[in-house]
């Protein structure tokens, strides 16, 4: 193919394009197809099209598949709705009526500059190339439809791949766009022709559009707050705790970040909530959520970087276990502040954390967090440590017995001020505070081994808080405001993800339950629920965030 | 028995209640009233205690243009009930009830809450309202001399008019996703029809937006203005006073606004949301579109809305209709 272009240059310049969404501005733009203003999509072997190996099992309606049995690259279809996230578009521009030699077959090739290269093509349903397969349910399920939900073949570095035009679908209106869809099947760095062949004699041929396939874990970074081997519960210690030492460290699970070219100064660190404790449930939630919010974000137009903040949270018994991640989530705070004040000044870092990760943000504010953004989702913190205001406390627990002052390790007012904007994200609604309540009310002043935590007001300051440490043995004050919030403090408020009328250091709340969000009783559904149903979403976060995000139409 | 035990003495399933988002959009269509602003501080927060203890009844009845009962519309409720914490205008919030769906006969009601004032919604998909489908009616003693609509009584429900909504050909939605601004103050112009990130070749819009943005101070902030401008003959713009819409004014409209934020200003912020209504092509076209203008970072516009095509005033909420 090298051979042919050099030795024909006017070939390749005969109207026969192919593109992709180089820039992610949802536009497939070519010389003469796609918004006239939009840049051109123009890729090179330096600066390719990247996107991800289809390695995810999406073959449910609802979530994904865990243990992975197979990766959906290896299926000869579009699994599930949710699958079609996992592709990308790619458009086939045929020259004016009149510049079109008369062929027989449209072939692809791909001309192999590192790895072994390999992406499955599919027809795309939509005539007009556009994303809409990921913006409603209804194309979504059009492009599962049998005429559209079969492979056409695979464009592999080094082969060709003939599609006879007999077998092409229709084309758009007007008659020179063909539109295809595909998922990354082997990593590797191409550059995709198209050409127009009869009996085999190429007759015209595109310029390529560079396109690279990397692991979905290469495109955004992990990053994990180890719990130190050996460290006992704060509970299991007869005296006051030892000091706790914390840090972040990279977690590439085999796959080195590797930054994209295209990576803008946007910095997005996004915090885990609470998490099952099972051999390879972090794991899991890394493909399940980490991966699906990349993605998602990706098809908004996001070119920033995400990193995957895991702390060290724990979930073995179920409400013993919010506690005792309350408690790693308080020490996590200051590591999460310093891993994002490791970046550069010219990068602007946004944090947002889901569920019970907004405790190590708050913790991470408190200790003096400097980001662009902060963005509390469905935050299982009380609202009264973000804002004082007393119309928050609940009827009937005015003068309920617990520590009040966070120096004291009360919730009372913990968050006094932010150096970042601060938004939280609620949905009264939302099932999961429920059981968060029952924590709160039945599970804090309780341990196992009938230890139990106590909070005497009346005791002089310092001895207030205190453990006892079994059934014969004696009791310890608890001097860590941290141990006293996690172990011993009741929430007098409703948490701050089901609490419409938070202030104080919250700029805006926005109600995930109302229209276009809909969350209903879901709280995890900005990863759960199938592509098409988010995008307002993750548009929200992007704009919360000051970066720019598609069109929902486009 | 543990959980209905925990859930009795601890914390019962929330309603929502006033956000700080709602709270900011009411006020920015509420002008402080001259007699309120000059009223003691101490009578004002009597006056909202007694106020937002009133009793409240009210008796609703749906039908269609012909009279006829629309069961199964959806009413939904704001019952302005909560004192405000801060005190500061506008003083009073409100909680959303459940909604409730109006019965075989059309009627529906709401007894055995207390409020100053209960702002109530009728809505079916599919449908659309005559005339206002949406009633603000006080309550207490000292504001019932505002009300346009006679309180009603189980005797006299308060009617509300539906009838099939707009064909799907006579509306679009908009939504443009963010737009950049050009930084240089130049104009960029939109066409609400399309989704065009890029703009329109001058001419060819429905509206242009430009914006200056000044130096940023030690404090952070700086002054931005931005100006929206209607590009058609006859297009107009106004900022519009109500949060939800479903009928656009006849006139009132400006062939330009301005979004503009000092730096001096105690509420700056480098973000603005505005409601408006539009008219587009020779005013013939009535539209809603919210426009959300972002300073900091990325530098954008980001436009919401729809536009009715057939000359007619009405208009849907956004997301009424979904996929």
């Amino acid at each position: 193919m090298l051979a042919l272009a050099a030795l024909c240059p006017a070939v390749a310049m005969a109207g026969l394009e192919v593109a992709v969404d180089w820039n992610g501005d949802g536009i497939l733009r070519t010389s003469d197809h796609g918004d006239p203003l939009a840049p051109l999509d123009q890729s090179t072997p330096g600066k390719p099209f990247i996107f991800w190996l289809n390695t995810d099992q999406d073959d449910q309606d609802y979530y994904e598949t865990w243990p992975l049995d197979r990766a959906d690259y290896e299926t000869d279809g579009i699994d599930s709705l949710r699958d079609l996230e996992d592709f990308a578009r790619l458009l086939v521009r045929l020259p004016a009526p009149g510049r079109q030699p008369v062929s027989k077959a449209l072939r692809f090739t791909a001309e192999g500059r590192g790895g072994e290269f390999a992406i499955n093509i599919y027809h795309a349903a939509d005539r007009e190339c556009g994303n809409v397969h990921l913006l409603k349910r209804s194309a979504g399920e059009r492009q599962r439809e049998a005429a559209w939900d079969r492979q056409v073949g695979v464009i592999r570095a080094g082969e060709t791949l003939d599609i006879p035009l007999t077998r092409m679908p229709p084309s758009s209106a007007d008659n020179r766009s063909h539109c295809f869809l595909f998922e990354g099947r082997h990593e590797g760095l191409a550059g995709v022709r198209v050409a127009l062949v009869r009996d085999g004699a190429v007759l015209m041929q595109s310029e390529p559009a560079w396109i690279s396939i990397r692991h979905v874990k290469r495109l955004y970074e992990r990053v994990v707050i180890p719990w130190p081997e050996g460290r006992k519960d704060a509970w299991d210690y007869e005296q006051p705790p030892p000091p706790l030492e914390l840090n972040w460290q990279d977690d590439p699970q085999g796959f080195a970040f590797e930054p994209p070219w295209h990576e803008t100064d946007d910095v997005i660190v996004w915090v885990y909530g609470w998490l099952k404790t099972a051999p390879g449930m972090y794991e899991m939630s890394t493909v399940h959520s980490g991966e699906t919010i990349y993605k998602r974000l990706w098809h908004r137009g996001y070119r920033g970087r995400l990193v995957m903040f895991h702390w060290p949270t724990i979930k073995q018994k179920i409400t013993l276990g919010l506690m005792r991640s309350e408690y790693r989530g308080y020490k996590s705070g200051p590591v999460l502040a310093d891993h994002v004040h490791s970046y550069p000044p010219d990068k602007r870092v946004h944090v947002t954390a889901h569920s019970l990760g907004g405790i190590p943000l708050a913790a991470a504010l408190a200790a003096g967090m400097e980001a662009d953004t902060v963005v509390f989702q469905a935050s299982a913190i009380p609202a009264e440590a973000l804002d004082p205001n007393p119309a928050l406390i609940l009827p009937g627990l005015e003068n309920i017995t617990t520590p009040i002052a966070p120096d004291e390790g009360g919730y009372h007012h913990y968050l006094r001020d932010s150096r970042s904007r601060v938004y939280s994200l609620y949905n009264t609604a939302d099932i999961t505070f429920f059981g968060w309540n029952i924590a709160q009310k039945q599970m804090k002043q309780s341990a196992p081994w009938f230890k139990s935590y106590r909070w005497d007001p009346g005791a002089p300051e310092g001895e207030r808080a205190t453990l006892k440490t079994g059934l014969f043995s004696g009791s310890r004050p608890v001097t860590d405001p941290d141990e006293v919030r996690a172990f011993i403090a009741h929430a007098r408020t409703h948490a701050l993800g089901a609490e419409p009328r938070v202030r104080g250091v919250v700029h805006e709340a926005f109600d995930l339950d109302r229209a276009p969000y809909h969350f209903g009783t879901g709280h995890v559904v900005a990863w759960a629920w199938n592509p098409q149903r988010t995008t307002a979403f993750y548009n929200l976060v992007l704009d919360l965030f000051n970066i720019r995000y598609n069109s929902e139409f486009l | 028995m543990l959980v209905g035990a925990a859930l009795a003495g601890c914390v019962a399933q929330p309603v929502s209640q006033t956000t700080s988002s709602d709270l900011a959009a009411y006020r920015a269509q509420l002008e402080v009233p001259d007699w309120l602003a000059a009223m003691d501080p101490q009578e004002i927060s009597d006056l909202v205690d007694q106020a937002i203890e009133t009793p409240i009844a009210f008796y609703g009845r749906v039908v269609d243009t012909q009279g006829e009962p629309v069961p199964d519309a959806r009413v939904s409720f704001a019952v302005f009930d909560t004192r405000l914490e801060p005190f500061e205008f506008p003083y009073v919030g409100w909680t959303l009830l459940p909604d409730v769906n109006t019965g075989r006969d059309g009627s529906f009601e709401l007894v055995d809450v207390n409020g100053s004032s209960l702002y109530v919604r009728v809505e079916k998909a599919g449908w659309k309202a005559v005339g206002n489908s949406k009633r603000h009616l006080r309550y207490s003693v000292q504001t019932q001399h505002m009300n346009r609509y006679r309180l009603p009584t189980e005797a006299e429900p308060m009617v509300f008019e539906l009838t099939p909504g707009l064909p799907l050909e006579d509306y679009y939605y908009v939504h443009s996703g963010a737009v950049l601004i050009p930084r240089d103050g130049r104009e960029i112009e939109y066409r609400l029809d399309t989704v065009n990130p890029y703009g329109v070749p001058a001419g060819e819009g429905d509206l242009a937006v430009s914006c200056d943005k000044g130096s940023v101070r030690a404090d952070g902030r700086w002054d931005w203005s931005c100006t929206i401008r209607m590009t058609r003959a006859g297009g107009g713009i106004q900022l519009q006073r109500e949060i939800v819409l479903e009928q656009a004014p006849e006139a009132g409209y400006m062939p330009a606004i301005e979004i503009s934020m000092a730096a001096d200003d105690p509420n700056w912020d480098h973000r603005a949301d505005r409601f408006t209504y539009v008219s587009l092509r020779e005013g013939h076209y009535y539209g809603h579109l919210t426009f959300r203008i972002r300073t900091d970072g990325d530098y954008y516009f980001d436009i919401d809305g729809m536009v009715n095509v057939t000359g007619s005033r009405e208009l849907e909420t956004l997301y009424s209709v979904s996929d």
